[in-house]
């Protein structure tokens, strides 16, 4: 709790400039996957800086939909779970502003922050009243409590070989060189974390919530203007925030800004080839897939993580 | 050389409809492959055809049904083909007429509050009905094709008919439908 | 199908007419028990220009651009077959030269070829997989861009006319055209592994949209869903017309009728299309009028009679009923296309059960097109 007591004007600056910062980076990353994407499927695509763009034009257009104060409040929800998350999450350790409010026990907080953002957006999406941003709604808490759990027993794995709940305890247990990074150390317990990191990235197979040929496009169907480029900015920071906490659970974590931005970057690619190559599962078939393998890992890292603790006694 | 299958042609009183469709599809017709109207509007008749496909032997038949345009009512064939309802629906809103028995009638396919005469009967006239409904732009130019044929190849006639006209279409338009007995197509070679 | 939703209470909902997941502009309406649909009904409407009311109107000559716009993808069996329609009436059918027949067949295979090309990317596409309609549409470009070569438009060609068609293949155009095939049939082991080596496509397309053989009859189903049942059953084959007897083929079937074994029909029809294509390319005749002297534009009349005349088309048998009545313009036409039955009839028939997921990539499946249900 060091950090939080030592708030001061300058410190309060230093994070406002890495949302900021965080914000662009997430949006950049989202020119480029649409340029990745186009490439792939032999078109040119857009330029890279075409959020950008997109974000400036919806900032400056105004809405006259009233649907009740949920559904205002809904992407600011997003939003702020995105930068409540991001806040959290260390993203180079020990540089002010980018080092995050890591205390013991923040990893239960991130992932209370990581529903809180997909509650506010389901609560907005229902008074919007749209039918299609119900069914998404639906599908996406069905998908969201069945990827938890793969990612959750991940995590106990990891919390139980490493004996901490902070963020921070967990990224200096795996310095020093790769072969420490827990994806490397407990390999079973780190595809349980790649396989529901897919899912919370929600590209294909899993863009069920989405899913634009059946339900278009879900919970935004109904937001326009500012409200979606406030979603936009918050699914910006919200995709470096996530890649970001699996960069620190897993790849173990990073001393500087360059190498932050590419283990990101990394992180954010992997979810976005897979769903280059794979058509979208239905929405039971998502819940099915992670309630099995994924959950198999994840209960075999756990077994492996108490057995290797149980060696090194 | 070329065939198109067995292709027969033939026609039938309205009481012998029925029977002479089941005899049909007893016979190995069992496909409905097309349900269609034409109206001859000078005899004052209706004819539904019913075109029937044998799927093993190849063979066609067109079977004709005349019926009067003032009681236009047929029975229905959608208890022997499902599909025909849709057939059925859609002549019933197209022409009129009215099919027994048949669920859908009445309720529209194609057309959204349509108050007009069934617009595929031959004496329902387009032209008439897009002056009553619609409006010209203001200011818009009509090139009537017409004014070309047989004298393109005279430079002084090729320009004249590309003079602008003064006149409103509209008026024109009007002016043409009563003039014109028999031809109902005058004009409208450029709307579409 | 799984009932884990089941709630009591129906949602309704309208899928399309503003939808990236309808074929076009057409509409389902819905109730909802959860993600399973209770019942379904198509609405149509929202394109209907009354093609058929416009052909009454005009010369035969004059109904060519009206015709080819009543199917997007796959225009030239609408010309074709209205060609032919007024040729059987008008008693030239039998006159028609040698080369035009086979320039015929080549426009309606190249046709089939662009349609399949289209709808077998969209297949995948509906389902999100992006790559491969984005290759597939690539590809028919390649064949729009022949079309644009051979009659100077890219969608609707107005190519065949009643007679013929409309010029003789220019200068070198085999050999562009064989460039093209080469192009597709390069690209197609990519498609094979992208889309039908791919678990996610067959674990959402195997035994999803099934269409039970003894609808075939009772419906009159055609195309790519009677032969992904196993039932040879093709109109180039059953009626043979143009030059079709004279080339080499088999009917293309698949068991299972549901959209895996569709997709594998459409799959294997790009390659014989493609085969097809190449043997007329090496059969045809070079030499000799592409064309019929053509009747008078203005003064053609053609007497009373009426005939029914049909061609396969992508999506199944097309057919065109033509009534003429001795004046210069018909009398009556009225377009079967395939999608009349699939779009409305056979998809409300299968839409209870159905989950709401599958809908797009159902409707691709049958392929409905919408201006061919409303005219």
């Amino acid at each position: 709790m060091q950090a939080v007591l030592n708030l001061d004007i300058g410190y309060l600056g230093l994070c406002a400039l890495s949302v900021i910062g965080a914000i662009a980076y997430g949006l950049l990353i989202g020119g480029i996957i649409r340029k990745v994407m186009a490439r792939i499927q032999s078109r040119i695509g857009p330029p890279v800086w075409q959020p950008y763009l997109d974000v400036a034009k919806l900032f400056f257009q105004r809405t006259s939909i009233r649907h009740g104060m949920m559904f205002y409040l809904a992407p600011v929800f997003r939003t702020v779970g995105g930068i409540g998350i991001y806040l959290l999450i260390p993203i180079v350790a020990g540089m002010p502003g980018l080092a995050g409010f890591s205390f013991n026990g923040d990893v239960l907080l991130v992932i209370y922050f990581m529903f809180f953002g997909c509650l506010g957006m389901a609560l907005g999406a229902g008074e919007s009243g749209h039918p299609h941003a119900i069914i998404a709604v639906s599908r996406g808490l069905s998908q969201m409590s069945s990827y938890e759990l793969p990612f959750s027993l991940a995590l106990i794995a990891l919390v139980a070989q490493v004996g901490t709940f902070s963020i921070g305890g967990i990224i200096e247990a795996q310095a020093g060189g790769i072969g420490n990074w827990y994806l490397f150390m407990n390999p079973l317990a780190g595809i349980a974390g790649l396989l529901s990191f897919l899912g919370m990235q929600m590209y294909s197979p899993f863009n069920i919530v989405l899913a634009p040929q059946e339900i278009p496009i879900g919970p935004p169907t109904e937001y326009n203007s500012t409200f979606l480029g406030l979603m936009m900015s918050g699914r910006a920071i919200f995709g470096v925030a996530k890649s970001a906490l699996f960069m620190n659970l897993f790849l173990g974590g990073a001393t500087s800004i360059p190498e932050a931005m590419i283990k990101i970057f990394v992180v954010y690619m992997w979810a976005v080839f897979v769903g280059a190559v794979f058509p979208r599962f239905r929405a039971e078939q998502s819940v099915r897939f992670f309630l099995r393998w994924p959950t198999w890992f994840g209960l075999a890292g756990i077994a492996l993580a108490m057995l290797m603790k149980h060696l090194a006694s | 050389m070329q065939s198109d299958g067995w292709m027969t042609q033939e026609t039938v009183a309205l009481s012998g409809l029925t029977r002479r469709l089941e005899e049909l599809r007893g016979d190995g017709h069992v496909q409905l492959t097309l349900m269609t109207v034409t109206d001859w509007l000078e005899d004052g008749e209706f004819e539904v055809s019913y075109i029937l496909t044998d799927p093993v032997l190849f063979r066609t038949v067109i079977l004709g049904v005349r019926i009067p345009r003032e009681t236009p009512e047929l029975p229905t064939v959608s208890d022997i083909w499902p599909q025909a309802v849709t057939y059925e629906q859609e002549i019933n809103e197209m022409f009129g007429i009215r099919f027994e028995g048949s669920p859908r009638q009445g309720v529209p396919f194609i057309l959204e509050g349509w108050k007009d005469i069934p617009p595929m009967r031959r004496d329902f006239d387009t032209l008439k009905y897009s002056v009553e409904h619609y409006e010209d732009r203001p200011g818009r130019r009509s090139i009537d094709t017409r004014r070309f044929v047989g004298r393109v190849s005279d430079e002084k006639s090729f320009t004249d008919a590309w003079e602008p006209r003064e006149d409103d279409g509209r008026e024109r338009k009007l002016a043409d439908m009563d003039g014109g007995a028999a031809g109902s197509d005058r004009g409208e070679t450029t709307d579409e | 199908m799984s009932n884990d939703y089941d709630v009591t209470k129906e949602t309704h909902l309208w899928f399309g007419p503003q939808h990236p997941g309808v074929t076009g502009n057409m509409s389902v309406e819905l109730w909802l028990k959860g993600d399973t649909i209770q019942r379904g009904i198509t609405h149509v409407g929202y394109l209907h220009r009354g093609f058929e009311k416009l052909m009454e109107r005009r010369t035969f000559i004059q109904s060519f651009p009206i015709v080819c716009r009543i199917c997007v993808p796959e225009p030239d069996t609408n010309e074709y077959l209205l060609a032919k329609g007024l040729e059987q009436l008008g008693g030239i059918y039998d006159d028609v030269p040698e080369k035009a027949r086979w320039i015929r067949t080549l426009t309606l295979e190249m046709a089939r070829l662009a349609a399949t090309l289209m709808v077998l990317g969209g297949q995948v596409g509906s389902m999100g997989l992006g790559p491969v309609p984005q290759w597939m549409m690539t590809l028919r470009d390649y064949v729009l861009d022949s079309f644009e070569e051979l009659s100077g438009h890219r969608i609707y060609h107005m190519y065949i006319v009643y007679g013929g068609v409309r010029r003789d293949l220019p200068e070198g155009f085999e050999g562009r055209l064989e460039k093209t095939l080469q192009t597709i049939e390069e690209r197609l082991p990519w498609i094979d592994r992208l889309m039908f080596e791919n678990d996610v496509f067959r674990k959402r397309a195997i035994g999803i949209g099934y269409v039970p053989p003894e609808w075939v009859d009772e419906m009159s189903l055609s195309g790519p869903i009677v032969r992904a049942m196993g039932i040879p059953r093709d109109v180039r084959k059953d009626y043979p017309y143009e030059v079709y007897p004279e080339l080499d083929f088999d009917v293309i079937t698949e068991e299972g009728s549901d959209m895996f074994a569709r997709a594998r029909v459409r799959r294997r029809e790009i390659a014989q299309s493609i085969n097809l294509i190449r043997q007329m390319l090496a059969d045809m005749p070079k030499d000799g009028p592409f064309c019929l002297k053509l009747p008078s534009l203005m003064h053609w009349r053609i007497p009373k009679g009426q005939t029914y005349v049909r061609a396969e088309a992508s999506r199944g048998e097309f057919g065109y009923f033509v009534v003429t009545d001795g004046t210069d313009k018909v009398r009556r036409v009225n377009v079967r296309g395939p999608s009349y039955v699939h779009g409305v009839s056979l998809l409300e028939r299968m839409l209870p059960g159905t989950n709401i997921s599958d809908l797009s990539s159902l409707m691709v499946s049958l392929q409905t097109c919408p201006p061919e249900i409303e005219r």
